[in-house]
């Protein structure tokens, strides 16, 4: 399962989390959103990310 | 769990303000060029950077409460600090004459659904690609948006 977590603070600010997607993937994935939203205040990889994407799983959608 | 980002928001879309602005109660006024407030500065509050007193109530476009005519209003204000976009000025004092209950004790009411607005409209495309998009209310008052794929 990937998951996107978007979290959108009472005074606007927004936090972004990304679960289930190895390698630098994740962050393809939120970067229009975070880009669009103004400066990245904050980011910090996770294991999961170091972690070699598996490309047959990926183009499955598994 | 892949990575975790901190954003700090800038207004930059027009769209998705004046998007926010309407379901807060909100008129966006395209191109007026002054907003509604007091009308001095007591110097009370530092401005903001590249501002002088003189820009006070100047504005590119402007945020106005429907149905409460003597309200003060909110101007989009081009940014001077050599950013892209737009920052939002108000005059909060006495709760800006019914101005604060609709956009939040420093906007933030506004902040928050204008970022929610962005937040949908760029996951739009996700969406296309067999993203699911779910909606709910999280822990004081955030606005949780999740993005699921199986």
């Amino acid at each position: 399962m990937k998951e996107i977590t978007i979290t959108i603070a009472p005074d606007g600010s927004v936090s972004t989390q990304v679960k289930g997607i190895k390698g630098a993937g994740c962050k393809t994935l939120t970067n229009q959103i975070e880009k669009a939203l103004g400066s990245v205040a904050s980011n910090k990889a996770t294991p999961e990310m170091f972690e070699k994407a598996q490309p047959e799983k990926l183009k499955l959608g598994g | 769990m892949s990575h975790v980002t901190v954003i700090e928001i800038e207004i930059r879309d027009l769209e998705c303000l004046r998007q926010a602005a309407e379901d807060l109660g909100l008129e966006f006024r395209q191109g007026q060029q002054t907003f509604k407030w007091w009308g001095h500065s007591v110097g009370d509050f530092p401005l903001p950077e590249g501002f002088t007193e003189a820009d006070m109530g100047k504005c590119s476009h402007a945020l106005a409460v429907k149905g409460k005519p003597g309200a003060y209003e909110v101007g989009v204000v081009a940014r001077r600090d050599g950013k892209a976009g737009y920052i939002l000025m108000w005059d909060f004092y006495g709760g800006g004459k019914g101005l604060q209950a609709a956009v939040g004790d420093k906007c933030s009411k506004l902040c928050q659904k204008y970022s929610e607005k962005v937040v949908l409209k760029h996951a739009k495309p996700l969406q296309a690609q067999g993203w699911n998009l779910q909606r709910s209310a999280g822990a004081n008052g955030a606005v949780v948006i999740k993005l699921v794929r199986p």
